[in-house]
């Protein structure tokens, strides 16, 4: 490369990196008035409802729960917290399906059959992608034998010191006699 | 009642912005998903293709009273419902309107002898605007009860009513 064309690069780049700067401006102007426009359309409606929309204040209409059927009793009430580690279990095995679902319609059986690079590239794309999701079931199967080994999966367990599940209360070990 | 409500004589202004409320009003009444008894099968055929509830700015029936402006009562209202629909009405945002569908709703229908359980008509819990008669009424007679409940917000107004004026003058002139 001779020195006259390192000049000549240089001059050309003056040119782009003062445009950039400009862009740059257009750009923070730009994005200015889009949250002010933003702003004075949101908060623009809500004043002009002020004046337009009726209000007749209710004490029905004030209520929280609006299914018709008078509510009764504070909303601060216990439930049983092992509906909480059914629900994660479900969220789980829901995440599960919905992501095993199309991997196995996209990548599953002799869909894509063909020849040539385009082929080529969908075996490596499914090669990743079952490793993918072996990486992703594996993580679940970790919480699931966590689940199945602390006997979350059993509704009925004993609430303390029963770490292992499946044995509700051991049965106290009869003395052994001394040996002779 | 609105701000607005009974500020300002009636002018070009004034029933221009009339028409542009009313236009939004009607052209966008939110039924309520609410059906007591057999009239809410047609109500439900109403708001399927064939008769397209929509077509009329009206196919958006809400799953909350908060969100709708006309309780489309379809159906027989007994006495242990009354209440419950009377506080589903109070519970909905004003403008809101009912339509009473079907016999039943209107006057009893045929439990208006023995029906010991049958409230004699809706108009008796809710305030009703429009009646809807037949038994049940067909999806066009749902059709008709809505285009003239679009009538009757397409004449409200926002000036001044002859009362509001009556009452000023009597309270300038004293």
């Amino acid at each position: 490369m001779d020195p006259k064309e390192g000049e000549d690069d240089m001059g050309g780049n003056d040119v782009p990196i003062l445009m950039a700067a400009e862009g740059g401006v257009q750009l923070v102007q730009g994005m200015t008035l889009f949250v002010i426009a933003g702003f004075l359309m949101i908060f623009g409606a809500l004043f002009a409802g002020r004046f337009v929309r009726p209000q007749l204040p209710h004490a029905d209409k004030s209520a929280a729960y609006e299914c018709g059927e008078p509510a009764f009793g504070t909303s601060w009430v216990q439930f049983d917290l092992r509906f909480y580690v059914v629900a994660l279990v479900f969220l789980i095995f829901d995440v599960e399906v919905a992501l095993f679902y199309p991997w196995a319609v996209v990548y599953g059986g002799g869909a894509h059959r063909g020849s040539g690079a385009g082929a080529e590239v969908l075996q490596q794309v499914k090669v990743a992608a079952l490793f993918d999701m072996l990486f992703f079931f594996g993580v679940i199967v970790v919480g699931f034998l966590y689940l199945w080994r602390f006997g979350y999966l059993d509704w009925v367990r004993a609430s303390t010191g029963n770490r292992a599940g499946h044995v509700v209360a051991p049965p106290p070990k009869p003395r052994e006699p001394a040996a002779a | 009642m609105s701000w607005i409500q009974n500020k300002f004589e009636e002018g070009l202004i004034v029933t221009s912005l009339d028409w542009a409320l009313n236009w939004a009003k009607l052209n966008s009444i939110w039924p309520m998903t609410f059906g007591l008894a057999c009239c809410a099968i047609e109500m439900m055929a109403t708001g399927a293709s064939r008769f397209d509830i929509d077509r009329f700015g009206a196919g958006a029936f809400r799953a909350t009273p908060r969100q709708s402006d006309l309780m489309i009562v379809a159906g027989t209202v007994t006495y242990k419902m009354a209440s419950r629909v009377r506080r589903l009405y109070h519970q909905m945002p004003d403008p809101k309107y009912v339509m009473a569908m079907g016999a039943c709703t209107i006057g009893g229908g045929p439990y208006f002898k023995h029906g010991y359980h049958v409230v004699k008509g809706v108009d008796l819990v809710v305030p009703v605007d429009v009646y809807v008669p037949g038994c049940p009424p067909r999806p066009e007679a749902l059709l008709e009860g809505l285009m003239r409940l679009q009538d009757k917000i397409r004449h409200q107004t926002i000036a001044k009513t002859p009362e509001v004026k009556a009452k000023e003058k009597v309270l300038t002139t004293a």
